[in-house]
């Protein structure tokens, strides 16, 4: 208002010295050039006016004001329904016991949208002073040695377990605090769809006892696996190949280490390549629903508590998505390999939420992620919306009895044998991984051409990196 | 006076408007277009990381001409751009002849025909999305006893681009075939009637006169949709992400990929062939057709 009340004066005071400006010749007649001049002239008194009062008006609140006006810090975080009610209880519950600080939540989107943005805000130093994003594989593409803050020496790390720190960890320095619960990456099954069918799925051991299953589920007329490859959804159709990690590793231990150093390849190695042969085989045996390609994540959360399919494979934070409703209608079971002594699950360690170096209130946000792996905030978390699996710190709030089936056989899974992820075992993971297991999963190429796809884009991958051997 | 007025200085003073006006504008011109055009060359040459860069000269070339996805891409982006560029044409010129004469309903139908030019993209790709969606899309529905595939027509990597090319040419018809009224417009009555007078057919009207007279137009519309074809990126990323896998990607949708998974240097160098492969392409086209345009 201010700036708009005294720039046209400036303008005009120009026009006039101009020395090519020919009044005579210009299409607007004298009359009106007055009237703009002059029209122009009362609008910077009216500025002039605008400032002094609001220069009067700022020492009035300077004066009255205190200067232990509450610090408020931002906070880039996930969205949707259940993460809504979770943020909101856990900043109400840190707001509480720190009276100073205030937080506002802004959402951002999830895939690879959320890559994009957050590299782009901290690139800008646009970034705001506390963000959630994955741990694992996609931290080194950020750049956190330079970006983000050092979190090392924060004291909240005695009450995380330790087994956690390479997930957040960059050069042996801490930059993320932890933030959910840990996860599996797991088979979900629909219960009535398989007792229906006459498939156990406590039972199912085995990768060839799997498929037995599953086509049995296809013979009893439902959609024996649900997919969801659509565009807005095509993350979901690398997660069986991710969650198959545990199996890879049993078959070729190491792997994820001999795929940093450029000593393995998907398309050589039996065990890298049986996991892409598991995807063609799914693919081939028409184990998806007709409209995968262009199904969402979303419906998938309704299909499977509706018992529209049999199978699901997904990471375990499906669980809370499925409406609560229809959550008791799912269980899940690992997903299984080749034999059964060694059936177990690929865990997911739980995202992050990080400071940035540019951030202007870094004492601020530390107290605020230092506050997220405390006991009131986890047990925040779960009464606003529900218990989804162990979380990384010592003082945890414990399994409510009420929990879901899946939530208790993913307790179970997890005291048994397990393998995290590749992605927090490597850094190399080529970026176009979801749409090549989609166009595996959708019949356009066979599980070799795949696996050997993925092999060159993890060279691009690793070649960004900057990564020795490649 | 003559002799002042003859002086380049005095024949700048006589202008109505200053050459300072043109400062705001050519200000906005340089920072946001030229010196990020300009800048793209160097990037393209490094490997980008946040913030620091490490010369590795023509590797990020190399690798985006190197990209098993990238001829596809390469053929995804020619076929969208001369199917929808072409079939605007035509149909832009007969929607156009069409409403030019005096037809029923006729300002009803040029506002059906320049509603969706009106509508954002993203809307207009989520909507078909949802229409185009196996058994609850009505399009998809009324295709499917057509014999069209039953996974959709975008979840089928054999019919994904050709849809989304589809819903390009509807939404751009209405700025082709107001280019075309416009043209038309344009052609004086004299023509016409001395037609008349020779006693010509309605088609030979169509064939000898509007057709030759609407060149300038024409060439209007195929430069201008086959530039929006060559870098089109917004409807396709909306509708289909360049899925199923790959089989709707075109070079824009690449090298946002590249871009979104923090290869800076690499998307930069994607542009950049963009860059040229679309100057490579209009700019000797542009220079044929204005040749063969005729003077009214």
């Amino acid at each position: 208002m201010v700036v708009w009340g005294l720039w046209p004066e400036y303008l005009v005071i120009n026009l006039e010295t101009i020395q090519g400006w020919n009044w005579a010749k210009s299409p607007i007649s004298r009359e009106k050039q007055k009237v703009v001049v002059m029209r122009n002239k009362s609008f910077a008194r009216r500025g002039s006016a605008l400032i002094a009062g609001a220069a009067a008006f700022a020492i009035v609140l300077g004066g009255v004001a205190p200067a232990q006006a509450a610090t408020t810090i931002t906070w880039l975080t996930d969205g949707g329904p259940e993460n809504t009610k979770i943020n909101s209880a856990v900043v109400a519950a840190f707001q509480k016991a720190n009276p100073g600080i205030k937080v506002t939540v802004r959402i951002r989107p999830a895939g690879t949208a959320a890559d994009t943005l957050v590299k782009t805000k901290l690139a800008t130093g646009n970034m705001e002073d506390v963000f959630t994003y994955n741990s694992g594989a996609l931290l080194s593409a950020i750049n956190p040695t330079k970006t983000l803050v050092d979190l090392s020496k924060e004291s909240f790390w005695s009450n995380v377990y330790a087994s956690y720190k390479p997930a957040v960890s960059v050069n042996g320095k801490q930059y993320g605090s932890p933030w959910g619960t840990a996860s599996g990456g797991a088979m979900y099954y629909n219960i009535g769809v398989l007792e229906k069918a006459g498939v156990n799925p406590a039972a199912i051991k085995t990768w060839s006892q799997f498929i037995s299953a599953a086509k049995k589920v296809k013979a009893s007329g439902v959609d024996a696996m649900c997919g969801a490859f659509a565009a807005s959804s095509s993350w979901t159709s690398q997660v069986l190949l991710l969650a198959d990690h545990h199996n890879v590793e049993k078959d070729t231990p190491g792997f994820a280490a001999k795929l940093t150093a450029n000593k393995v390849k998907y398309a050589v190695d039996g065990a890298g390549l049986s996991t892409w042969n598991k995807l063609e085989e799914t693919a081939k045996l028409g184990l998806y629903n007709k409209d995968a390609a262009t199904t969402s994540y979303d419906e998938v959360k309704q299909r499977m508590g509706n018992g529209k399919c049999g199978f699901y494979p997904m990471v375990t934070w499906f669980t809370n998505d499925v409406p609560a409703e229809l959550r008791a209608n799912v269980g899940l079971i690992a997903v299984p390999g080749a034999k059964s002594a060694d059936y177990g699950i690929t865990t997911w360690m739980p995202n992050a939420n990080y400071i940035p170096a540019k951030s202007k209130h870094i004492a601020e946000a530390k107290k605020f992620v230092a506050f997220l792996t405390t006991k009131k905030a986890t047990d925040a978390r779960v009464k606003a919306s529900a218990y989804t699996g162990p979380f990384v710190t010592k003082d945890q709030s414990p399994a409510p009895a009420s929990a879901p089936l899946a939530t208790k056989q993913l307790a179970t899974l997890l005291k048994g044998k397990t393998t995290p992820a590749a992605e927090f075992l490597s850094p190399v993971k080529g970026p176009n991984l979801a749409n090549i297991t989609a166009q595996v999963l959708t019949g356009q190429i066979s599980a070799e051409e795949g696996a050997a796809l993925y092999d060159r884009d993890n060279v691009a991958q690793a070649k960004q990196l900057g990564l020795k051997g490649w | 006076m003559a002799k002042k007025t003859n002086s380049p200085l005095a024949k700048a003073r006589l202008r109505s408007y200053p050459v300072w006006f043109t400062i705001p504008l050519g200000l906005t011109f340089v920072v946001l277009f030229l010196v990020p055009t300009i800048s793209s060359f160097y990037y393209s040459t490094q490997l980008w990381t946040l913030f620091d860069t490490t010369f590795v000269g023509l590797d990020n070339y190399m690798m985006f001409f190197t990209d098993p996805f990238m001829l596809g891409g390469l053929t995804n982006t020619f076929v969208y751009a001369f199917l929808t560029s072409g079939l605007k044409v035509v149909l832009a010129m007969g929607l156009g002849v069409l409403l030019m004469n005096n037809v029923k309903f006729r300002g009803l139908i040029r506002n059906i025909i320049f509603f969706p030019v009106l509508v954002s993209t993203i809307g207009i790709g989520i909507t078909f999305q949802m229409l185009m969606k196996p058994d609850i899309g009505y399009l998809d529905t009324v295709l499917g006893f057509l014999g069209f595939p039953e996974e959709g027509l975008l979840g089928s990597p054999a019919t994904a681009l050709l849809a989304v090319a589809a819903v390009d040419i509807w939404k751009g018809l209405g700025i082709a075939t107001v280019i075309y009224l416009g043209g038309m417009a344009a052609i004086p009555q004299e023509y016409y009637e001395a037609a008349k007078m020779d006693g010509v057919t309605g088609w030979q009207n169509f064939w000898h006169i509007i057709l030759p007279l609407l060149r300038p137009a024409t060439n209007t519309v195929i430069v201008l949709s086959l530039i929006g074809g060559l870098r089109s990126f917004d409807l396709i990323w909306s509708m289909t992400g360049g899925g199923p896998g790959f089989a709707s990607d075109v070079l824009a949708s690449l090298i946002y990929k590249n871009y979104s998974a923090g290869f800076f240097g690499l998307s930069t160098a994607g542009n950049v062939v963009m860059t040229l492969l679309i100057l490579c392409l209009i700019m000797p086209l542009n220079r044929f057709l204005t040749k063969r345009e005729v003077q009214l």
